[in-house]
């Protein structure tokens, strides 16, 4: 067989069904149906249950007043029960193995019924087992739901096991409804309707994290751009400022060259002496310099004793206090102590034995010397060590200030003298040689431009370390932004993409229903005409409202106006189009698939049905008054396997044909 | 049709589809699906968006936009 096949079922004690019944039911491609024949009441359903309470838990197929009694009516069977006494329980179960040619896979589930009162029971079912073959071994199965879900899900099996009698009210009111729900259980809309909903979770999640986000990269950028900017703009600035104080002392030279070549002694010679200061000057400014670090360094090492001076004094005096109050004893090593009293003789040379109080001394020494704290001792000798080097240090520091001081005192020395030199030759009026007063005042213009520019230059370059700094935090936190930007952009992708996979599986899914119509309707038309006892062609029409009409070349047959067989065979047609189109090559089990047709039509419906269903395993359920002697003999080249239950003794008795 | 797989309904339409991951990544999803159909609460979403990273890599934002 290409399709799944129950190739047998067990019940044990499951209802009617006393001890352990075997159903063997294996068929093959020309024999493919199975007859289990019983009259009312005798278990043919509970057959068809025990398949649904083994697989989905469920018993779908109870006469309304096997339904009305369930609560009490127990699973296991009444024989069993008897013996028990109440609180005591019985326990029973049902397998079903399938596969296609041999057994692969073997369901079971088991069942309890408590013993709770007289003639009260309570039933309860297990977890549903399941082991499979792997080559020649059988092993369990740790998600048994999740491989039957795979043969056939819960929603589609009713479209595979199925109670015939219960097909007449098929077409009352309300039917399109059924046919709709039917379609969309077979046609795996559920699945899509799954992945498209799940999908939508998906992009709905991506698009949360993207806001999260939402950057704001142009701004940041600007303002990256503008820093930048700036901080050129300044450089600039910088630049022509330094162009512009190079050309000053440029000219400032030329004017010491000319006044360098004067004819005039006194003042050669003291443009000679201006050289010689401002070189001075130059050097005691490199001076400074270094003796401002020093001081800086001297400041450093002295200012951490000097923060901490009052405390170190304190604990100078506490010492001290303590000392005098013989709380602390000098710094004696006891082993110094020890070799003393062992020699007898103090380090007064004096002997130990003649001078008791002594020894009695140094024995009191030798007993305080370890009780007090090392660092005790320690600190008392430290602390002045510690106050000395701290005034060392200071007078370091303050000598290096003192050099400073020297140091500018000098400068402002050589500085007056360069002004008095200026105010001279400023002054000075020489006949027949450059004009000196004029040059000297041009210098001075000079000198006194170049010192603006001087302290300009300053404050530029701290507007440009500034701005460096600025430019700097700028670019990072554009470069964050480009950052999230990069990150939005990879969602943004996948949102698009997860939603391009929704918007596809949409269109599919109405591609589908309207193909899934479409092949009902062809389904149903097959197989109608195929059952139908006369010769007549119909035609079937299933509409986009899922209703159904049916017609003849004699005419028009509304669905109220088919016979109770004809409703039977069409409502048997609708099932096995429904069957086919899921797709899952499951077997079918029918309760009572012709109960209400009449004899005539009967006959001629089982010269029909080795038609339906071909290739896949049907297994009918039918009462004597269905399998009668004409139906076996229309039946009897496609039957693979017959039983025959009667009921006796309170269980049913199976018994092959 | 194997037990495991999905509805040649569906397969017929997805094996249309042009984009190769596109198409790769609706058929895992799919065949996920169809492992769990009768699964009341199933995990999916962590499984999606790795898929989703690994198959929406090879196309550019701009593939969008220029549609």
């Amino acid at each position: 067989m290409n399709d799944i096949q129950i190739i047998e079922v067990t019940v044990e004690d499951y209802r009617s069904y006393e001890g352990k019944e075997t159903f063997p039911l294996e068929v093959d491609e020309d024999e493919n149906i199975n007859i289990i024949q019983g009259q009312n009441g005798v278990g043919k359903s509970n057959f068809l249950n025990a398949i649904t309470l083994c697989f989905y838990d469920k018993e779908t197929h109870l006469d309304e007043s096997e339904e009305q009694g369930l609560d009490t009516d127990p699973f296991v069977n009444l024989t069993r029960l008897k013996d028990l006494d109440v609180g005591e329980s019985a326990t029973g179960s049902i397998e079903v193995k399938l596969g296609r040619d041999e057994p692969k896979y073997i369901f079971e589930r088991s069942f309890t019924t408590a013993k709770v009162g007289e003639d009260e029971y309570e039933s309860e079912t297990g977890e549903l087992q399941l082991h499979q073959r792997f080559g020649d071994e059988w092993k369990p199965v740790d998600q048994p739901n999740t491989r039957l879900s795979e043969i056939l899900p819960t929603r589609v099996h009713e479209y595979f096991f199925f109670d015939g009698e219960k097909l007449n009210g098929f077409f009352s009111e309300g039917y399109t409804e059924r046919i709709q729900d039917a379609i969309l259980d077979v046609s795996h809309i559920q699945l899509l309707n799954n992945a498209i909903g799940h999908l939508q979770n998906v992009q709905s999640d991506f698009e949360k994290k993207s806001s999260e986000f939402k950057g704001e990269t142009e701004k940041k950028e600007q303002a990256y751009r503008d820093a930048k900017a700036t901080l050129e703009d300044l450089q600039d600035e910088m630049e022509q400022i330094e162009g512009d104080i190079e050309d000053a002392e440029g000219e400032k030279d030329r004017i010491d060259e000319q006044l360098a070549d004067s004819r005039d002694k006194e003042v050669r010679s003291k443009q000679s002496q201006r050289q010689v200061l401002n070189d001075r000057i130059e050097n005691l400014e490199d001076d400074i310099v270094e003796d401002r670090m020093e001081a800086g360094e001297a400041l450093t090492q002295a200012g951490i004793v000097v923060y901490n001076e009052d405390a170190l004094q304190f604990a100078k005096q506490e010492f001290e206090s303590a000392e005098s109050e013989g709380e602390l004893p000098p710094k004696i090593q006891p082993k110094f102590i020890n070799e003393l009293l062992e020699r007898g003789e103090c380090i007064c040379g004096e002997n130990l034995d003649e001078s008791p109080k002594k020894r009695e001394k140094l024995e009191g020494l030798r007993k305080d010397v370890p009780e007090i704290p090392g660092g005790t001792i320690e600190g008392k000798y430290e602390i002045p060590n510690v106050l000395q080097t701290a005034e060392d240090r200071v007078e370091n520091l303050l000598e290096k200030k003192r050099d400073v001081e020297d140091t500018r005192d000098e400068i402002r020395d050589a500085k007056e003298e360069l002004q008095e030199i200026s105010a001279f030759l400023e002054s000075k009026e020489i006949p027949d040689d450059v004009d000196v007063g004029k040059l000297e005042s041009q210098r001075q213009d000079l000198e006194s431009r170049i010192n603006e520019m001087q302290e300009q230059k300053g404050q530029l370059r701290s507007r440009i370390q500034s701005q460096e700094e600025l430019k700097e935090e700028r670019r990072e936190e554009w470069e964050n932004e480009m950052d999230k930007e990069e990150k939005r952009k990879t969602l943004l992708r996948k949102i698009e993409f997860v939603r391009q996979a929704k918007e596809r599986l949409r269109d599919i899914k109405g591609e589908i229903l309207d193909q899934v119509r479409e092949q009902t309707e062809e389904y149903i038309d097959e197989y109608f005409n195929t059952l139908h006892w006369k010769d007549e062609h119909f035609t079937v029409e299933l509409t986009d409202e899922y209703q159904i009409n049916v017609s003849s070349p004699s005419g028009d047959k509304g669905l109220g106006s088919l016979s109770a067989g004809e409703q039977q065979i069409l409502a048997l047609s609708f099932m096995a189009s429904m069957s086919q189109i899921s797709g899952f090559s499951a077997p079918v089990v029918i309760d009572t698939p012709l109960g209400r047709i009449s004899s005539d039509p009967k006959h001629r419906i089982a010269r029909n049905i080795p038609e339906y269903l071909t290739g896949k395993q049907v297994t009918f359920l039918m009462t004597d008054e269905e399998y009668t002697q004409e139906v076996s003999a229309f039946l009897g080249d496609s039957v693979a396997n017959e039983y025959k239950l009667d009921y006796a003794s309170e269980k049913t008795e199976v018994a092959g044909l | 049709m194997k037990e495991d797989e999905v509805h040649s309904l569906i397969l017929d339409r997805t094996d249309e589809i042009e984009d190769d991951d596109l198409r790769s990544f609706i058929n895992e999803v799919l065949t996920h699906e169809r492992s769990r159909l009768d699964e009341h609460r199933p995990e999916y979403k962590e499984k999606y968006k790795t898929l989703a990273d690994d198959y929406s890599n090879n196309t550019s934002l701009d593939d969008y936009e220029d549609e």
